[in-house]
């Protein structure tokens, strides 16, 4: 543990640092935001979890920190994205190819449709080093198989001609993060990258990527729906609903006290493998579709605490405890929420 | 708590599925086989909930099919309330069908998209001649409301509804000719963690109130304990543990279902992680290795593990387990 655990952001400079980042659906004549105002910072060394269900926007926020959201119909409409101090927003596709694979990596949910299954799994390696440095492909060769030894795929000599076909779920991930590491990124985003798999080579995913991350420094964004993933992974976790992040805290903080009545709900759905078993306390209602988002605070319909203001005004995120960031009328030290 | 002299409703005894690979056709091979399903035996009480518990490729999902007869089984009966389903006439099947019912994890593949939400629940009521085109809809309605659903709804189509919703008008359809059995495959594995828990209330609820019993697979460790009472945890086609709930989640004795249990990641972050990490991968089905299946990942593993198979042991009276060293665990 660090000296600046219960407060990201007071010592270093952080690697990513996301403000006001907006990013719309243009329908028709509709617009609705589906990240909406966005602003955080992912450190060196650090896991930043962000959670929530589906449709929360915690996919387009980070595709569209990379710059791969489909224009149109979506489109960053505010905000900016400064890595190591400089804006991406303003970045031509050209000079984004520069950036992407190289200072900023990413893998995805789906280990068989991210690779390509024509090519083997070294020359999927080497690209990404040829694309970014000036290496020989026998260089780029060597060093897949170098990177393919530190991602645990056994026997990597023999593997680095193989197809992806011919490996499993969780290997082919493993490959997947040998190719996001490639070029010693200064952002790894990860997202949902052990939902496909089983929870036994779940573990082992996991394991892998908290070790790289020790040896490396590598600030890391992980996107997960699980409680339990970002709760061992993360250092700091942000909660998004309908958009919006709702809380953000330090992961002590998010799960010794969740103070937004929507991270209460997630908690309380969650059955457990152990302790306690008591009736589940599901969030009543769904998610509201973009297009036709409450007024107010976004969670009211479906919240027990709900009044008048939250109806009728949308809470800001606001600091209520240490560190510890929450978005709700009710919440606070003292409050009933 | 099962009762011992009470008649179960489903008795499996001894059965296999095997799936024959390769062999015939233009590019002339060996023929393999898969045992997808090996020796698997197990009762089900009335009102109870039977969950089958695994990873990918471990055959739960042939193993719930086999029990409708979905997929024909290789060998071994199943009974439903006294009469073998796996020997069936097609007549009789099509009448025992009526008392075990199917809801699957797809909510969005399972239901006919160009059929109402009220058609997709009636139409098993009218097929079975359970209902009358004249009470259907009435029937309905209350079916929609038991399941959480507002009768209003009934004319809307598929796509109108959430994934939750979808799942609902599903469980909604499978109640429709009043089961006795359900086999419910990953019925929540699609939906979001509010969603799913408001389901697994549901099932709960239905099962109190109807007295369905329940066949329940599932790869969620934390779902099934909010569901079941009796668990069998599956690898490679055959069961390797099995017992009542809390003394399964209490004290495993395969080091299989031990590394699964410690492999959930808990929502706690001062969780202090005592993870089994398992090496390697499932391994390949066609060429399993001798002896117990799990030796090639088991981290206790010794030589007669390669050699010789383990059989279910008995723990406690009805807690099994198939592992040479059971009790060193």
């Amino acid at each position: 543990m660090t000296n600046h655990a219960d407060s990201p952001g007071a010592a270093a400079a952080p690697v990513l640092d996301i403000r006001d980042f907006t990013i719309e659906l243009v329908t028709g004549k509709m617009v609705s935001p589906i990240v909406d105002g966005a602003s955080f910072q992912v450190h060196e060394g650090r896991t930043l979890g962000i959670v929530g269900e589906s449709g929360c926007g915690k996919s387009m926020l980070s595709l569209g920190i990379m710059k791969l959201i489909p224009t149109p119909p979506a489109k960053i409409a505010e905000g900016q994205v400064l890595l190591d101090g400089s804006d991406l927003v303003p970045l031509s596709d050209k000079q984004m190819e520069q950036v992407r694979g190289n200072r900023i990596s990413m893998i995805f949910q789906e280990p068989m449709t991210s690779l390509n299954p024509v090519y083997t799994v070294g020359y999927q390696i080497g690209e990404a080093l040829r694309a970014h440095s000036s290496l020989s492909s026998a260089a780029a060769r060597q060093k897949a198989i170098e990177l393919l030894r530190k991602v645990g795929i056994p026997n990597p000599e023999k593997r680095v001609d193989e197809y992806p076909h011919s490996l499993s779920g969780g290997m082919r991930q493993r490959v997947m993060i040998a190719i996001a590491l490639a070029c010693e990124p200064r952002v790894l985003i990860a997202d949902e990258p052990t939902t496909a798999l089983d929870v036994t080579i779940q573990a082992q995913i996991l394991d892998l990527m908290r070790s790289l991350k020790t040896e490396s420094g590598t600030a890391i964004m992980l996107i997960s729906h699980d409680l339990g993933v970002i709760a061992e992974m993360a250092d700091d976790v942000i909660v998004m609903y309908a958009g919006r992040i709702i809380e953000q805290a330090p992961v002590h903080s998010l799960f010794a006290a969740p103070s937004h009545p929507y991270t209460q709900g997630l908690l309380a759905s969650i059955p457990a493998v152990e302790g306690e078993q008591h009736r589940l306390q599901p969030v009543p209602g769904t998610v509201p579709p973009p297009h036709d988002r409450p007024k107010g605070c976004a969670f009211h319909p479906r919240c027990s605490f709900s009044d008048e203001k939250c109806r009728a005004e949308r809470p800001p995120l606001e600091e209520k405890l240490a560190g510890h960031r929450v978005a709700c009328w009710h919440a606070g030290p003292g409050a009933s929420a | 708590m099962t009762a011992q002299n009470e008649t179960p409703l489903l008795e499996v005894r001894n059965l296999t599925k095997h799936f024959n690979v390769g062999g015939g056709g233009l590019f002339r091979r060996d023929t393999q086989t898969v045992k997808a399903l090996d020796d698997v035996s197990f009762t089900v009480g009335k009102g109870k909930t039977f969950a089958i518990v695994g990873e990918s490729g471990c055959g739960k999902s042939t193993l719930g099919r086999s029990l409708l007869r979905l997929e024909q089984p290789t060998g071994g009966q199943v009974h439903l309330d006294g009469t073998d389903v796996t020997t069936a006439s097609a007549a009789t099947l099509r009448a025992m069908r009526r008392k075990m019912q199917i809801v699957f994890q797809d909510p969005f593949s399972s239901l006919h998209p160009k059929m109402t939400a009220g058609q997709l629940v009636a139409e098993p009521m009218l097929l079975h001649r359970i209902a009358t085109r004249k009470d259907v809809r009435e029937r309905v309605a209350r079916l929609f409301e038991l399941v959480g659903l507002a009768p209003y709804q009934m004319d809307r189509y598929p796509h109108q509804f959430s994934g939750g919703q979808r799942q609902r008008i599903a469980i909604a359809r499978a109640l429709a000719v009043d089961p006795s059995l359900i086999v419910c495959d990953e019925p929540v594995s699609a939906l979001d963690v509010s969603i799913q828990a408001q389901i697994i209330n549901l099932l709960t609820d239905l099962q109190e109130k109807l007295g369905v019993s329940y066949v329940f697979i599932s790869h969620d460790l934390g779902v099934v304990r909010y569901i079941s009472h009796e668990i069998a945890v599956m690898y490679l086609g055959k069961i390797i543990e099995q017992g009542p709930k809390d003394e399964l989640f209490s004290s495993p004795k395969h080091p299989y279902t031990k590394a699964l249990l410690s492999a959930v990641p808990r929502p706690d972050p001062t969780y202090r992680s005592r993870r089994i990490v398992l090496k390697g991968d499932l391994p390949n089905p066609l060429d399993p290795p001798p002896g117990c299946s799990f030796s090639s990942r088991c981290a206790h593993v010794r030589a007669t593990c390669r050699e010789v198979e383990p059989q279910l042991d008995a723990v406690s009276p009805q807690h099994r387990a198939a592992c040479h060293f059971w009790r060193e665990m």
